[in-house]
């Protein structure tokens, strides 16, 4: 197993949730082709102090889709099909000695899943998901091999989602929680989120807190790396914003930051795309 | 019309993936003492003969800067010295010349003027090692040449410990080492100063411990030690640390991974725990035991430190 640098992994998870309780329902669907950036030059060492480290960059444009396949299952997939990730070169002021940065472009890890809608008819509504992480991204990337758009590991989640809409008031929340079971000596993760959202008309802001807990079971810090992939856990507020061109289209960005975090970045994350519904 | 719409906004999604590419971080340079270096350190010259040294200064950031020094000579009398550094010969008998920046004074250039050519000009000092246990003796060689490069013979030959709680030598130039530490030896023969050498007693080794730092593991013992006057750095069998591709051993004189990256010396990369060992002389000649104070196990890609080990 090689070790892998997972520098983009925080803030590429609280925008696209797969969230909610609700079904999508026979033949409805929602795809979002969106670009996601995170610059940063501070790092959560694992004992969550702020470390410096020379920039990451990552730039990943992807899609993000669900599918109703019956009244209640539903198709998910989160599809990053261009990820540019980036080690800054460093160029020194005074001396102006320079020491070369690094670069990977390629494609990313997939999810793929399915979500089973229960209880939907109920004041609080019910799913459960199962997610397949494939590794479809390159690890050891980079003329200094520790670029990488993927972790090399197969992953699965099983979470529960519940929703509740104050309808007529435009005012909805859900909750998650999730098991990520890791495969190649990965920690195993639990993963949780809460979302408000306020859908009036055509503008939709949604405030999401997510978060990952690692099981630490994983071996970490031994000879064979995966230092920096695992063992991940943040805790990360993000605003969201949404709004409808039409009936069917409609615009998104968000921001997001970490309150809290260990092996992952430091930095505000930026994601924005188009999405149509059906 | 909204089909242009929807098309301009997916250019926009395409030009932005096409356009992400590295950046570039700008850095201030390392602190370090600011120096002075000469282009020699020793001028022989017969009377009435002139010779220049040059002399660069290197600010707090290592960077060669253009400054005016300002040049002195201590026997005026024999030696004299412009404020270009020309160095200009007087009369028989040495001098030290010497230039200043501000508050910092450069190294000095040694001078002797010679009478004749016959006369001592340079007096050379030999050691078959410098680094002695304690109580060990040693003899140095002494030679004496003219300006010609000539072996000439003095008639008083002395000899001197720069620091006598640690070194003693005698008067046949038979040094003992008394204390731990580091201390110079030079020699006179008729007044012409050699040159002078260097000796560490006692430790022929220095010692560390690993220290993680930020959460990752660094542990276990490092050795840096002299063998047959070759530094050579040990990680011992106890040696366990986090791994990420492109993990390096450095010597350096900070723990600050940016700091280590620029201005430490790189070792090399290891891919395992355990015992392993580095010439650190291979890696920079002239190293010495006390050059660097730390072992750094660092991630060099991203400039993040493991753990270090200081040199005790």
């Amino acid at each position: 197993m090689k070790t892998t640098l997972k520098f983009g992994a925080l803030l590429l998870l609280p925008f696209n949730l797969f969230a909610q309780g609700w079904s999508q329902g026979k033949g409805n669907g929602y795809l979002k082709i969106n670009q996601n950036i995170v610059s940063s030059s501070k790092y959560y060492a694992p004992n969550g102090s702020k470390v410096s480290i020379t920039t990451i960059n990552q730039y990943a444009t992807g899609f993000y889709g669900e599918f109703g396949i019956n009244k209640n299952l539903t198709g998910l997939i989160n599809f990053p099909v261009f990820v540019n990730q980036s080690l800054n070169a460093i160029q020194y002021k005074q001396s102006g000695k320079t020491i070369p940065g690094d670069e990977l472009n390629a494609i990313g890890d997939t999810d793929i899943g399915l979500k089973f809608g229960f209880a939907q008819k109920k004041s609080i509504v019910w799913s459960t998901s199962l997610i397949l992480g494939l590794p479809f991204g390159k690890t050891n990337g980079g003329e200094t091999g520790i670029l990488q758009t993927g972790d090399g590991e197969f992953n699965q989640m099983i979470r529960v989602d519940a929703s509740h809409s104050f309808y007529p008031k435009p005012i909805y929340v859900s909750a998650y929680s999730g098991f990520n079971n890791r495969t190649k000596d990965f920690s195993d993760e639990l993963r949780y989120g809460f979302e408000i959202g306020f859908p009036f008309k055509s503008f939709t802001p949604v405030f999401k807190l997510s978060g990952i807990k690692s099981l630490k079971n994983g071996s970490t810090l031994s000879n064979q790396g995966n230092l920096f992939a695992n063992n991940v856990e943040f805790l990360s507020p993000a605003l969201e914003l949404n709004y409808l061109l039409n009936k069917k289209i409609g615009l998104s960005g968000a921001v997001a930051s970490a309150l809290f975090g260990k092996n992952v970045l430091s930095a505000l994350n930026y994601n924005f795309g188009i999405f149509r519904k059906w | 019309m909204r089909k242009i719409q929807l098309l301009q906004i997916v250019l926009i999604f395409i030009t932005l993936a096409l356009t992400a590419c590295q950046g570039t971080d700008v850095l201030d340079d390392p602190i370090v003492a600011p120096k002075i270096q000469l282009d020699k350190n020793q001028a022989i010259l017969r009377v009435n003969e002139e010779t220049t040294v040059k002399a660069k200064y290197f600010d707090e950031y290592g960077v060669e800067k253009t400054v005016p020094f300002i040049w002195a000579s201590t026997q005026p009398q024999n030696v004299t010295v412009n404020q270009d550094g020309k160095i200009t010969a007087l009369k028989a008998g040495s001098a030290q010349v010497f230039p200043q920046y501000q508050n910092f004074i450069g190294p000095a250039v040694d001078v002797n003027v010679v009478a004749t050519d016959n006369a001592i000009a340079k007096v050379i000092i030999s050691s078959s090692k410098s680094n002695l246990n304690l109580n060990e003796q040693i003899n140095l060689t002494i030679t004496a040449q003219n300006i010609n490069g000539q072996t000439v013979t003095g008639i008083k030959t002395e000899w001197f410990s720069e620091n006598a709680s640690i070194l003693k030598v005698n008067a046949n130039g038979e040094v003992t080492a008394l204390a731990n530490g580091i201390a110079g030896i030079h020699a006179k023969i008729d007044g012409v100063k050699s040159n002078s050498i260097d000796f560490t007693v006692g430790s022929n080794s220095l010692n560390g411990t690993f220290v993680s730092a930020g959460g990752y593991k660094a542990v276990g013992t490092v050795i840096l030690k002299n063998i047959n006057n070759e530094v050579i750095l040990e990680l011992g069998s106890d040696f366990e640390t986090s791994f990420a591709l492109g993990t390096f051993v450095y010597l350096a004189n900070s723990t600050n991974g940016s700091v280590v990256r620029s201005t430490g010396l790189d070792l090399g990369e290891i891919r395992a725990n355990g015992a392993k060992s580095f010439n650190v002389s291979m890696a920079k000649a002239n190293v010495t035991l006390t050059d660097y104070k730390y072992v750094v196990i660092l991630c060099k890609p991203a400039s993040v430190s493991f753990g270090f080990a200081e040199l005790k």
